[in-house]
């Protein structure tokens, strides 16, 4: 299993096609995917579970990743983060 | 094939909670249609047919979730009197539960229909009392 801590760093945080988009990339994995926020442990590929998080930007995330395809799996997600999921700001 | 959605509700909310779905999650994974309830301008018989034929038509053979805005009122007794297809109704239509649904739109129609409940209730928080955000999705 792979962990990766991150910061939402896009403008909105995990708004909704954000996390839309999120789900939609984590999907094409086979691996389980985490998003991790203190006590809050959400699976990736539910759209409901990343928006309960609420997290704003600024907040900071672990990734967790478990799977054949575990390393393109969190570098995809990494990548969504830090690129800011593609938005202008 | 897979299981398709019917949104009945009062006026349009279901047409908008469908366009806020649609804006979300771009091209939507199973055909979803809305039928705007308005029993002032329109006779009983005559919405009982549209729904029948509506939920007919989107069928493909795995059945039709019908979602509808609050139990008892007449969108969902609408629903309720369809007997000759394969549905399965679920009251309380929010867009957390539709984007839930089609989150998990490859499930089978009552599997679907739990999906449904479950993205409806939890989708429902309140930020000043702290509860509601942690639940299991």
């Amino acid at each position: 299993m792979l962990t990766q801590k991150i910061i939402v760093s896009n403008k909105l945080g995990l708004h909704a096609r954000a996390a839309a988009k999120l789900i939609a990339y984590a999907s094409r994995y086979g691996s389980e995917i985490f998003l991790i926020q203190g006590a809050k442990k959400v699976n990736a590929k539910s759209i409901l579970g990343v928006m309960m998080l609420g997290a704003a930007k600024g907040t900071e995330l672990e990734i967790t990743a478990n799977g054949e395809d575990e390393t393109q799996a969190l570098d995809t997600i990494v990548q969504l983060f830090n690129n800011k999921f593609d938005e202008a700001e | 094939m897979s299981v398709n959605i019917l949104l009945i509700t009062h006026g349009n909310i279901g047409q908008s909670i469908l366009d806020a779905a649609k804006e979300t999650l771009g091209e939507l994974p199973v055909q979803t249609q809305a039928i705007a309830i308005d029993h002032r301008h329109c006779h009983y018989e005559s919405l009982l047919t549209e729904i029948r034929y509506r939920a007919h038509a989107l069928d493909e053979g795995d059945g039709v979730l019908i979602l509808t805005d609050i139990f008892g009122a007449t969108p969902c007794n609408l629903a309720q009197k369809i007997q000759d297809e394969p549905i399965q109704i679920v009251a309380g239509l929010n867009l957390p539960m539709l984007l839930r649904v089609m989150n998990y739109c490859y499930l089978s129609l009552p599997e679907l229909a739990t999906v449904a409940y479950d993205g409806g209730r939890n989708g429902i928080c309140s930020t000043q009392l702290h509860i509601g955000a942690n639940k299991s999705c």
